[in-house]
This record gives structure tokens, sequence and C-alpha cells, in this order.
């Protein structure tokens, strides 16, 4: 600044106090060129034409007095740093004029070089500093802005999103529906013609017409795969789980799947323990998960080919493993260590399948995934492949753990995982609160759970945006005198929802955990999942 | 009134109603037919089967806007209805909506007369429990 020529316009229409400013300036250490102005008129014309970096100024001038002098500097020039210089008539102006937008003041008496020099320099370092944060205001405003346009863009974009989702989705189901028509007419023709409800078949004929309805599974099974993939890749796949038995799952499936063995000259042996405890899960989803299994280890067996389904209950782990075994010629390691890596990432390409080890597999991974458990693959050389699974049993506590841990990993921060607790009136029947059970399910969505706390209490853990924890009670009651109307046998009993809470599982696994466990042991009843599970 | 229980089929496909009636004609069941939701609930209001097999989509009049119209009618809410769909996403809706059972398309035939039967003749206690089978595995 020293190095720089200062341009000063000084205005003050009193000559002695020019002559006396003039001459401070002159012996201050600053080089200075001053232009002298005797009034405001011709002063804010000079402002105009010529840059200056400071302005001296006195409040009375002939035609302008007191603040309005600095205002109208002001005016004329937003950054122009401004002193006012005062006399002994000006006290109580001073303070004011630095809020009208005067860097400084100086008593004309206090004039000397040293106070000009130190005020001029620190009001051209006063008003730079103005000016950048003004400029830096202004940026941010104008961030501000932009980042609100964004967040209007990225709405509409997400709205147009889960719009294209939910059109995709419906495409989807629409499609495979279109699919199963045809598929429903030609397994139910080759049934019936099998079957000989249409005239007699010899055996031949029944052994190509059991390949024909093995086939026609195949196709629907496929159908399934893909629906399957088009919902978890939209992420709009949930399990609705409960608690059920193994058996139960597997029970079904078996007819099918020992036809399809028959079919192909397998050895197929289901080995499922009807002794095991009860596990948690959709049992839709883990069905298909040991249709997968199964169909896989039914292509890569041996031969002549033997495929075992088996299971086994793991009390410390709380879960029961779920395995398939052949006797194929096995899994090298470059193979096994692909699988693993497909097994182990969370979400993948779902479309493309693991080289020779077809889309079914991946498919099973995830619906495991849905289901709390994990998946496993141990292989030997010209000895076969095992392919299993975990099931959780249906032990509260260690189910809600392995859900929260699932939420948890899904990082969707704008979800919450909340506790609703309900209770029906501790003198209705037992096969009344049967039915308050199966109406409960009825209202879980798919990533909701449902725990049974006593005999007429029941723990919904909801998985729902912050905003609509609220409107569950609204749906349930909604629900509640639907079916109340459609219901020929009575009413459903009457029960009280209350609102434990709502937490984000990122920030308080524990607190959720906390909770839930008082509240399952609240109740005088013995806690037990509902046993419910059609 | 006779034994032969009478069931009526409603499906718009043609070809899955001559399937079912075979079923279901074989297994000792007298059946009717009709092709959409309208029709069922007419031919359900002037003649009143025994159950109900109706599957969710088809035009005119859905299965599950008939299932609802057919509990809301006195004469026709205590006739148990079996919904058929090749969707799962029916699955909830429809049981929701009153079906006394869910069979999922394609369905096995054994298991579709096993389903009627268990409608009709069913044990009690069941009688208020909505099942859901899932027609894939057979």
């Amino acid at each position: 600044m020293s190095k720089q020529r200062i341009r000063i316009l000084l205005i003050e229409d009193d000559p002695a106090d020019h002559h006396l400013i003039n001459r401070s300036l002159g012996q201050s250490r600053l080089a200075v060129d001053v232009v002298w102005s005797d009034d405001l008129r011709t002063a804010l014309s000079q402002i105009a034409a010529s840059d200056f970096h400071v302005v001296l100024t006195d409040l009375s001038l002939p035609d302008s007095c007191g603040l309005e002098t600095v205002h109208r500097i002001r005016n004329q020039d937003r950054d122009i740093p401004i002193i006012v210089l005062t006399t002994l008539n000006d006290e109580g102006v001073e303070a004011t004029s630095l809020s009208v937008g005067a860097q400084d003041y100086l008593s004309k008496d206090d004039a000397s070089p040293h106070n000009l020099e130190r005020a001029i320099v620190h009001a051209i370092w006063r008003q730079e500093v103005v000016v950048e944060n003004q400029r830096l205001l202004a940026e941010v405003q104008s961030s501000r802005e932009q980042l609100a346009e964004q967040k209007v863009l990225l709405k509409r974009k997400n709205r147009r999103l889960r719009r294209l989702y939910k059109t995709a989705h419906r495409f989807v189901d629409n499609v495979s529906h279109e699919f199963r028509t045809p598929l429903t007419v030609i397994k139910d023709y080759v049934a019936l013609v099998r079957e000989g409800v249409v005239g007699e078949v010899n055996i031949e004929q029944c052994r190509m017409l059991d390949i024909v309805g093995v086939r026609t599974d195949d196709l629907n099974n496929m159908v399934d795969d893909m629906l399957d993939v088009s919902k978890l890749e939209s992420g709009l796949l949930g399990a609705w789980r409960r608690p059920c038995q193994l058996a139960d799952v597997v029970e079904p499936l078996t007819l099918p799947l020992l036809k399809k063995a028959e079919v192909k000259g397998i050895v197929f042996e289901v080995d499922v323990d009807a002794a095991l405890p009860p596990v948690y899960c959709d049992a839709e989803m883990i069905g298909r998960v040991i249709i997968n299994l199964v169909t896989n280890a039914m292509k890569f067996c041996g031969e002549p080919g033997t495929v075992k389904l088996w299971t086994r209950a793991d009390a410390a782990r709380h879960e029961v493993v779920v395995g398939v075994t052949d006797n194929g010629s096995g899994i090298d390691d470059e193979g096994l260590s692909i699988i693993f890596q497909r097994f182990k990432q969370l979400k993948r390409e779902l479309k493309t399948s693991t080289k020779g080890f077809g889309l079914g597999l991946n498919i099973a991974k995830e619906l495991v995934d849905l289901n709390f458990g994990e998946m496993t693959v141990e292989s030997r050389l010209g000895r076969g492949s095992t392919f299993s699974f975990t099931v959780p049993l249906n032990d509260p506590q260690n189910v809600m753990e392995r859900y929260v841990e699932r939420v948890r990993r899904m990082k969707h921060e704008e979800r919450v995982v909340a506790l609703v607790r309900t209770r029906i009136d501790a003198g209705t029947s037992a096969a009344d609160a049967e039915d308050a059970d199966v109406f409960f399910n009825f209202l879980l969505r798919r990533s909701d759970l449902l725990f049974r706390a006593g005999v007429h209490e029941w723990l919904f853990v909801l998985w729902v945006a912050r905003s609509e924890a609220a409107d569950f009670e609204a749906r349930a009651r909604t629900e509640w005198l639907k079916t109340n109307r459609n219901r020929p046998y009575g009413p459903i009993p009457d029960f009280e929802l209350t609102h434990d809470g709502q937490w984000n599982v990122e920030s308080s696994i524990d607190a959720v955990l906390n909770r839930f466990r008082r509240v399952m042991h609240s109740d005088a009843d013995v806690a037990t999942a509902g046993a419910s599970g059609h | 009134m006779n034994d032969t229980k009478r069931i009526l089929l409603v499906d718009d496909e043609e070809e899955i109603l001559r399937g079912a009636n075979l079923w279901l004609s074989s297994a000792g069941y007298q059946t009717s037919t009709a092709h959409d939701g309208m029709e069922a609930v007419a031919v359900a209001t002037a003649s009143h089967p025994d159950a109900i097999v109706m599957d969710v989509r088809m035009p005119h009049k859905d299965g599950l806007t008939a299932l609802a119209e057919l509990q809301r009618q006195t004469e026709t809410r205590n006739i148990p209805i079996v919904m058929l769909s090749a969707s799962l996403v029916d699955q909830e809706r429809a049981l929701d909506a009153g079906a006394r059972c869910f069979l999922k398309k394609p369905y096995n035939g054994q298991r579709l007369v096993k389903t009627v039967n268990a409608v009709i003749d069913g044990p009690l206690d069941a009688e208020s429990t909505p099942c859901a089978t899932y027609g894939r595995s057979g």
C-alpha cells in the first residue's frame, strides 16, 4: 500500500480545514494525490468520473449536511472507503456515521499526519474486507440457490425413477403372468392325460408326459427366477417371514423334485429331520432356494447321479443348515473362488450368471440373505459339491439381531425401525387370539416383522420412512373394519396399539435391541414368537 | 338336496375352465362356469354353489372385485372361495379380501381337488384360517 500512490478525494468547504488536512497528508509517510472539492455535488461527479482510493469528507457542506452526506456518497459508490472528518458540533453523529456506510471518523483536531495515515490505511483495508465479504455472501447465496435448484431437479428425477421402477415392475409382472397362462394349460392338460382322466395311456406315453411335466416346471421356475431378478434389482423384493417348520416347506417340493430325478435317472434323497425346531423365514422364498439348489445339483451330478437334500440344526448359532450334496465332478479352485466372490458381494449384476452355474444360484443367495441366512459351498474335485445355507431358528431376539444387522447394511438413511406393540383383551379366548394372530400377520408388509410377545400381545417391527410410521395405526384400523365386515364368524378381537418409538438403525442399534428385549419380556405370558404360521 | 356338491369355476380362459372341470368332475363334483367377475356374481347369486374357484385377472370385472361383492351380499357371503392367479402379488390381496384359499398358477390338478375338498368339508378349526398354497411345487 505504501508503494502505491493513494488517490484521495477531500470534500471540505472550509479552506482553513482543507489546508490543515492537506498539510498533514503531506507530512504523513503516505504517497498521496489529493483532489479537493468544496461541495457535495461536484464531489459526487468527481467520484463518478475518476477512481479514488478513499474519500475524506466534512459532514456540513453547502449542499448537504450530517449523515445525509455519507448516505449520498455511499449511494454514488457502493465500495469506496469513506472517512468522516468531524468537529465538536458533530458529537453523537460519529458512531452513527459508521452505520450508514463510513469506514471511520476522525476529529479534525486530531488529524495529525500519523492519525490520518492510520485512518486512511485502515479504512481502505476495512472496505476491502467488506467488499470481499459481500462477494463471499453473494457466492454463498448463489450456491444456495443452485443447491435448491438441484434439489428440485433431483426430486423430480427421483419421482421419475420411482415411476419407471413401478412401470418396469408392473411390466415384468404382467409378462410373467402372460407366460404362465399357457404354462398353466400345458401343465394341467399333460397331468390330465398322464393321470388317465381322459383315457388310457401306455407306459411309454406316461414317461414322455412326465418329462413334459418336469420341463414345464423348469420353464415355470425360470419365469419365477426372472421375476425375482427384476424385483431384486429394483429393490422391490421383500420377505414375508414368519415361524414355520422346514419339513412343511420341503414337503410340497418333494414330489415334483422326485419326479424330475426319476425322469433324469438320478437318485434323489430327502433327509429332513421332522423334529427340527421351528425356523423363521419366508417359506415361499426358502422353497425357491431349495428348488434352485437341487435343480443345480441335478444338472452337475455324476453318472449315475445322486443328490441329497439334508438339514442339520445348529443350536449354538441359533440356525438350521440346509444342504444339497451331489456326487458330481466337483468344482475346481477357480470355479469355487468365482462362486465365493459372488456370494460375498452384496449386490451384483444378477443378470450375468456365474460361468456355467446358472442364474439360480445368484437368486438363491439373495433370497437366503433376505431371510437373514448365509450361503456357502464346499467341493472336492472328483467327489462332488455341497451347497448349503442357513435359516435362523424361531428365536425372536436372535432374529431381531439379524434383522437389524441386515437393515443397517441396506443404508436407507430416510428409513427408521419402528416398534409398535399390539394387545388384545386378556380375557380373549385362545381361538379368538389365534384369529387376531392371523389378522396381524396379514397387516405385515414385506419388510416388516411380527413377533408374539405373549398370548395376548404382539410386537410389530416396521421398517418405514420416518414420516410413515404413524400411518400404520390408521391402516390397521381400516383393515380391521374391512375384515370384520366380510367375516361370517363374528368380529376379530379389538386391539390396542402402542408406538414404542422409532430409531435410526445406523446410530442406535443397541437402543433398538434393548427396547426390543424389554418389550418381549415385559408381558407376563411366556415370550414365544408367534406360533401361528399357516 | 342331494349329495353332489356344486362348484362354480370362473376364468376367462376356456381351456383352463375345461381342465379344472375335468379334475373336479372326475372327483365327483358338479360344475358350472363363468368367464368374468360379472357373470360369476350373477351365477353365484342365482345358483348358490357350494364353493367358487375363481381367477383374479379377468376382463369386465376382475376376480377381486367379484370376491368383494360376493362377500357383501348376505346370500353369497358364506360361499367359500378359492382364488387362482399366476401372480403372487395377488395372493395377499385375495386373502385380505376374504378368499378362503389361494392357489398359484400353474396349479396341480390333484391339489385343486384337495383344496376344494378342504374348503367344503374341512375341519371346523381350520375354517377360519385362510390358506395359501403354492402351485408351482405341485
